[in-house]
């Protein structure tokens, strides 16, 4: 036997293989399905089969049980799991058939169609291989490949670029996304079975489950009455939460403290391949039932810290699993299956005692205070918020804002999960029922389509890309320039409080000019890498403005609550809530106007307060439509005109508020 | 747990400005809540009714009030002299209400009882009622037998009075701490349960059924 790693992400390296390319079809003959090897004739190239543990994986599609002859003993588990991993792991269940549109060339990213043809344009390609000596480094490298990062980084580009399945309308996920999550799911599995011999036949034991098939440990679709699917799962979505509030600039130091932990929970080779994937608030773990892994044991370091958990948590077999979790909780139950799907809400906590004698920690209200005395000034705090104050003095520039009258702008950008999950889905389904590819595919099989949909690989992708955009917003907010050509922002006026957490920041804001140029960095940058997002967008942004001394804990408070897709608030006097379209047509529109509408908008204003009445509003804007003639479509649009009021104020040249 | 259901004394409480706080977080700014805990109306229910252990918990009822702020320095009698201000957060009617209001609810029983027959009734709730905030007017409305639901705390109580509320069973818990007075001049905190967290219970005290398994 081979002491090298069995790799099962290599399973799918044929997927790189242009068949298509005359220096390759013209000369090698393939095997059928094209992308595998298992059959391959290697006289074609003069070289022997590959024999390392992973070059087994090309059997990953054909087998199904450990009673299969086609693989050598020692590897037959590892196939079966890669297996197994490889269908929970497609974004479309295969166990329904093969009910698909037509293949088309590269990958359609959902939130971005035009992704492929950009990166095509800029040089990039799919394809790895494209001729005999192509396939013979190919399978050199099957031979050699040591760790699944050496292939994810030799190969990254043309991973990225090549679909995991090319018709539509599965193509949808990236082979890099869809291999890093066959990999990790293929680790859980084999870390929590055990290959077991009894009599000469062969097993794979999970909790006292002993399976052969891979449909005994998987099940089959969830409308099938089946007695297999006796592997159970979890896939629970972490919110890491905490309860201290913020008082003083170092409690931002939470924020870094979450991070570390995120990080190096996500990195631990213990545990990383549990993370499927991870923000900065938010972990998706796939694990195996209580009785085999305690979720607190695993998590414990997360509650040491004094982070709260609160998780969704789906236990259902394995081929039931998914990360629309709602969704297919309700389809389950319309169904009176008798199959095993659970969904919970729980959460996870220190263990907080009954009974605490005063003074009680002035950030969490959770532990008991200690008194601590700095700079002459008595707090009672716990050790655990005793310790974030204790990590540095985040925003150390912030606290030395002392311009008279400056306000400052706490700005957060959002990723609404439970949202994201829903917008994958309507853009999904859209896809299935417009794309040209689709015409021959009835609209039985369209609806099959859509209800096979398993959104988590398409959730990896887009929080890619969502960490793509925070960094750019990093980037660029620093590029933008003022009337006089100089940077309008620097590291001196718009801060980043904690090292790489780019969601939340901090800028002088002197007037509206700075408030516009963030909200259109924002605009644009969602509309280049979320262009199909812009109408529903699961990513928001929101700004809380106020004096440098305004209570940062308020502040917060706006901020880690977004009710829409843009959020500003001028504590005291205004809050807007407005979507995209909102956005663009009050940019477009109301800057052009001149101060008149101002005094207009403010009368506007008081008559809806007098009155309580839309119609009189509607009669005023009507009488002046000559004068504002951009009124009437901004209210038409279905802004209000308290809302273009506040936008107006608080985007101004001059400060009104 | 006891699954017995229980009766309650449904009132009404109208104010034009009430500042329930959470506890002071260091600092100058001092948040309201948007409930009426059970240890709040404890002790309003022992000072203006003589009730030594009433159990009762309130809501603000939605669109009747909005949140400001109000700036005060309080005075350091030992200095003579003004502390630094501090801006404490209240609510007030919202535009087009006449009064914030919340629905108050108290769990029947022999000492409760005479509760029913009161009138209109003046209480002060919450803080600085010094400075007119607090003021309210209770009023009877009547006797409520809630059904039993599975959903979202929306109110804050204390741990040990599950029972006294006839919540059956807390599936989720959200935790907080609540002042708990053991005499005149002391007190402890105790564990309580905060809004979002999932029970069997009386629906009075639910925001949101809760649709999943537990």
């Amino acid at each position: 036997m081979d002491n090298k790693t069995f790799i099962a992400e290599l399973h799918d390296i044929g997927k790189l293989v242009d068949w298509d390319n005359p220096d390759l079809r013209d000369k090698i003959k393939p095997c059928s399905p094209r992308h595998t090897f298992n059959n391959f004739d290697f006289s074609q190239l003069s070289i022997k089969a590959p024999s390392s543990p992973s070059w087994w994986g090309q059997f990953s599609g054909e087998v199904k049980s450990l009673t299969s002859t086609k693989v050598p003993k020692d590897y037959i588990s590892d196939v079966l799991l890669t297996n197994i991993a490889d269908e929970l792991s497609a974004s479309i269940s295969r166990t329904w058939g093969e009910k698909k549109g037509k293949v088309a060339e590269g990958l359609y990213v959902l939130w971005n169609p035009d992704y492929y043809q950009k990166r095509v344009n800029a040089g990039e390609k799919w394809a790895a291989f494209t001729t005999p000596d192509g396939l013979r480094e190919m399978f050199q490298f099957i031979e050699e490949c040591n760790t699944p990062e050496d292939f994810f980084d030799r190969y990254s580009e043309n991973l990225r670029l090549t679909a995991e399945d090319k018709s539509v309308p599965i193509n949808i996920v990236d082979l890099y996304t869809h291999l890093e999550l066959t990999g990790k799911i293929y680790r859980v599995l084999k870390k929590h079975s055990q290959t077991i011999e009894d009599n000469g036949t062969l097993y794979l034991k999970y909790l006292g489950d002993k399976i052969q098939k891979r449909n005994d440990a998987t099940g089959g679709r969830i409308g099938e009455p089946t007695n297999n699917g006796k592997w159970i799962y979890r896939l629970i979505f972490c919110y890491i939460n905490f309860p201290q509030s913020f008082s003083r600039l170092q409690d931002l130091n939470v924020f870094r403290k979450r991070a570390d932990l995120i990080k190096s929970f996500s990195e631990d080779e213990k545990t990383k391949d549990y993370v499927l994937f991870f923000t900065d608030d938010f972990m998706c773990v796939f694990i195996p039932r209580e009785d085999e892994l305690k979720i607190q044991e695993l998590l414990q370091s997360f509650l040491d810290a004094g982070f709260i958990i609160d998780y969704k948590e789906m236990e259902a077999e394995l081929n039931l699993l998914t990360s629309s979790m709602e969704r297919a909780y309700v389809k389950f139950h319309s169904l009176a299956s008798s199959r095993y799907l659970k969904l919970y809400e729980k959460n996870l906590i220190s263990n907080f005692i009954e009974t605490i004698n005063p003074p009680l920690c002035d950030s969490c209200q959770m532990r008991h205070g200690k008194e601590r005395i700095k700079d002459q000034v008595h707090e009672y705090l716990c050790d655990t918020c005793y310790e974030i104050r204790q990590m540095g003095d985040p925003a150390r520039k912030y606290a030395k804002w002392e311009e008279k009258g400056l306000r400052a702008g706490w700005i957060k950008i959002t990723l609404d999960q439970e949202q994201l999950s829903r917008t994958l889905h309507s853009l999904y389904e859209e896809y299935v029922d417009t794309h040209p590819a689709m015409q021959d595919v009835s609209s039985n099989d369209k609806d099959e389509l859509k209800e096979s949909f398993r959104p988590i690989a398409v959730q990896m992708d887009f929080v890619k890309d969502y960490k793509l955009l925070l960094n750019a917003f990093n980037k660029q907010i620093y590029e933008i320039k003022d009337k006089n050509g100089n940077s309008l922002f620097t590291k001196e006026n718009f801060l980043f409080p904690i090292e790489v957490y780019y969601e939340f920041g901090i800028f002088k804001v002197y007037s509206g000019e700075e408030i516009l140029v963030v909200l259109d960095l924002f605009y644009n940058l969602l509309e280049k890498y979320f262009p199909e997002c812009l109408k529903d967008s699961p990513i928001k942004l929101s700004i809380s403005l106020a004096q440098v001394k305004y209570p940062h804990r308020e502040h917060w408070r706006f901020l880690s609550m977004p009710k829409n897709i843009i959020n500003i608030q001028s504590p005291g006097s205004s809050k807007l809530s407005i979507d995209i379209s909102q956005y663009k047509l009050l940019r477009d529109k109301i800057r052009r106007e001149d101060a008149k509408l101002s005094h207009f908008l403010h009368r506007l204003a008081d008559i809806e307060i007098e009155t309580k009445s839309n119609m009189s509003v509607m009669l005023e804007i009507f009488n002046n439509r000559k004068k504002f003639p951009v009124l009437l479509e901004l209210i038409q649009s279905g802004l209000s005109v308290h809302q273009i009021l506040i936008f107006y104020k608080l985007t101004s040249e001059v400060t009104i508020l | 747990m006891n699954e017995s259901n229980k009766t309650f004394f449904h009132f009404e409480l109208e104010t034009q400005a009430i500042a329930i706080g959470e506890r002071i977080k260091g600092g100058v700014f001092r948040p309201c809540i948007e409930t009426i805990p059970t240890s709040t109306l404890k002790g309003s229910f022992r000072d203006y009714f003589g009730l030594a252990d009433a159990s009762a918990i309130g809501f603000f009822r939605e669109r009747t009030y909005e949140k400001d702020t109000f700036t005060y320095a309080p005075f350091d009698a030992f200095l003579g002299t003004a502390k630094l201000p501090i801006f404490l957060e209240y609510l007030k009617p919202t535009n087009g209400t006449k009064a914030v209001i919340a629905d108050i609810y108290v769990v029947k029983n022999g000492m409760t009882e005479t509760l029913s027959k009161i009138s209109p009734t003046e209480i002060f709730l919450g803080a600085l009622k010094s400075k007119g905030f607090g003021r309210c007017y209770l009023t009877y409305i009547g006797e409520v037998e809630p059904n039993h639901k599975v959903g979202y705390l929306k109110g804050r109580l204390l741990e040990e009075e599950c029972n006294i509320f006839g919540i059956s069973k807390v599936i989720k818990s959200c935790h907080g701490y609540l002042f708990y007075p053991t005499s005149e001049i002391s007190g402890v905190y105790k564990r309580a349960l905060f809004e979002g967290s999932i029970i069997e219970g009386p629906d009075i005290l639910i925001e949101e059924e809760y649709k999943y398994d537990y």
